[in-house]
């Protein structure tokens, strides 16, 4: 009987070793395998984390890979190649840091990205009563030095406003693109409705076309020196430089938006309109520069016809010559040549016309040698009087030496 | 006669030119196996250890059909020899290979089921090849299934 229990016994210990033998018979790819597909689920966690809580829960997940596999380490040591079962760890705590390193980031931008908003609904303030003053000012006693001096200020504080506003704008935007995201790599469909939202929250799209319409306001309502203007073109190059590259990523995220999709539409229409109004202005006040000086010219619009408008004037002042008296045909020319051209136009416009390609060298010799031109037209009839005042001297002296002569022949 | 005086150093010569120049220890030895999707034209490459074969003759060989390497894979081992374990899913034999002069020369074909060898995986146990069948481990060499090896 105890022959028979012990046989029994000796029985089912051997089924049992064969069917566990079988039970761990595992493949070393398998093994590998699911290794590999675990640490990637996991790199794709860290990745895909929304939040500081989310990313931390995953140190968890990692020490349980760790120990599910820290038996097979010498076999992923081999298998893992070129990494191993440490570098493996290795890699996925490097992930961990960057991306808790993202949060980080992205908590203190958050942070700063409140503080602008608020500065920039300030600046908005800030910019639309100072509009409203200039504007004031523009309608009131222009005579009244205190009140040019006031006006100048508030200009100047304007442009120093709606400047800072632009950088403002340029780094909420910026402080919403997380920053490994800055580059050429594209944003995941998350990641692209993360940001719409933040976009949204910050208004973003209303202030840049605020940002816009102010500055074309500004122009329109100003009357700006070179120097002035020459600072604003950078300042908007700058701005459409931005748009068109941060800008750019804000369309694609827009994309589909379509209410949105028309504010972006008008945003690339009032960079056209800027650059327009910002060329008018320029025209518009050379030609108060003629003006100032009595000198009335026909509206032009750009290099061709601001260079056709002189050359016709001067062309007709010619034609006035005999007709009208020399006295006013050198005023004219005066006030043209001597008082406009070269004393304001020449050295503070043309510079800026030549640098930004609204105006080419060779339009202005064109004007130059038709204002040389006019004004061989003028001298000989100046030459004239001089040599009628030389005969009448000459007659005057003759006359003179000769009643001298009759005078001493009588005496003697 | 005197000519006989020179016969052992010329066999010495002879002998030492004919002698081949052997590096050993040598450890051919996979960690893993291979498991690689046969593609269109019947042929595997592996990227790891840069080796690819037209596996028609295999499957030939094996099934004596030259197309049905259609949506197979293979399971590649190489053992401390250097000797090449192929099988796949359904196989009645393991295949050992060698390399030789820019082909694999087939050594040796173990039979292990009539049935065909289910969910098959290959694992480096050196000196053997690991074979599991239904969860049931074989222990392969060169010249065949090692009985004696638990």
């Amino acid at each position: 009987m105890k022959y028979h229990s012990f046989l029994n016994k000796i029985i089912i210990s051997l089924i049992l070793l064969v069917f566990t033998n079988q039970l761990y018979a595992q493949s070393d790819y398998e093994i590998s395998q699911s290794f590999k597909q675990k640490r990637k689920q996991l790199e794709e966690k860290i990745h895909n984390a929304k939040n500081l809580e989310e990313l931390n829960s995953i140190v968890a997940d990692i020490d349980r890979l760790r120990n599910e596999y820290v038996e097979h380490k010498t076999l992923l040591d081999k298998s893992l190649y070129p990494d191993n079962f440490d570098k493996s760890f290795e890699k996925l705590d490097l992930s961990f840091v960057i991306r808790n390193k993202d949060f980080t980031t992205i908590d203190i931008l958050q942070t700063e990205n409140l503080q602008l908003k608020e500065q920039v609904a300030l600046l908005n303030k800030r910019s639309t009563e100072l509009m409203n003053k200039i504007q004031e000012f523009e309608y009131s006693n222009k005579k009244d030095v205190n009140k040019v001096s006031e006006l100048e200020e508030a200009v100047r504080e304007l442009k120093r406003s709606l400047r800072k506003r632009d950088e403002l704008i340029i780094s909420i935007v910026d402080s919403l693109m997380p920053q490994p995201m800055m580059g050429e790599t594209r944003l995941s469909s998350q990641e692209r409705n993360s940001i719409y939202i933040e976009a949204e929250n910050n208004d973003v799209l209303s202030n840049v076309k605020l940002s816009l319409l102010d500055q074309i306001k500004f122009l329109e309502l100003t009357t700006l020196e070179p120097g002035d203007l020459t600072e604003i073109k950078k300042q908007k190059n700058q701005f459409a430089e931005f748009w068109q590259d941060t800008g750019a990523r804000l369309v694609d995220i827009y994309a589909g938006k379509n209410k949105n999709s028309e504010e972006i539409k008008e945003i690339d229409s009032l960079f056209s309109k800027w650059d327009f109004t910002l060329a008018q202005e320029v025209w518009k006040n050379i030609r108060e520069e003629f003006l100032y000086n009595k000198i009335n010219l026909i509206e032009f619009t750009n290099g061709e016809e601001f260079t056709n408008v002189l050359i016709s004037f001067i062309d007709d002042a010619i034609k006035n010559i005999g007709v009208k008296s020399p006295d006013e045909s050198n005023l004219t020319y005066s006030l043209f040549s001597d008082s406009t051209w070269f004393k304001i136009i020449t050295p503070n416009w043309i510079p800026f016309l030549i640098d930004n390609e609204m105006l080419d060298i060779s339009q202005k010799q064109k004007v130059e040698s038709k204002i040389s031109e006019w004004k061989g037209r003028l001298t000989p009839s100046s030459f004239d009087w001089i040599y009628v005042l030389v005969a009448i001297l000459a007659v005057a002296g003759l006359g003179y030496m000769n009643r001298r002569r009759l005078f001493k022949n009588k005496q003697s | 006669m005197k000519l006989f005086i020179f016969y052992p150093f010329l066999l010495l010569v002879i002998a030492t030119a004919c002698s081949t120049l052997k590096l050993q220890q040598a450890d051919f030895a996979w960690p893993v196996e291979s498991v690689i999707a046969v593609d269109e034209n019947g042929k595997v490459s592996d990227e790891r250890y840069s080796m690819s074969f037209d596996t028609k003759s295999l499957f030939f060989e094996e099934t004596e059909d030259s197309s049905a390497f259609e949506n197979k894979r293979l399971r590649i081992l190489r053992d401390i020899n250097g000797f090449y374990f192929i099988t796949a899913e359904m196989f009645k034999n393991v295949y050992v290979f060698q390399m030789d002069n820019g082909a694999m020369v087939l050594r040796n074909k173990i039979f292990v089921s009539e049935s065909g060898i289910k969910d098959p995986a290959l694992n480096q146990r050196a000196p053997y090849i690991e074979l599991i069948n239904s969860g049931e481990s074989l222990y392969l060499t060169n010249s065949g299934i090692d009985r004696n090896k638990k």
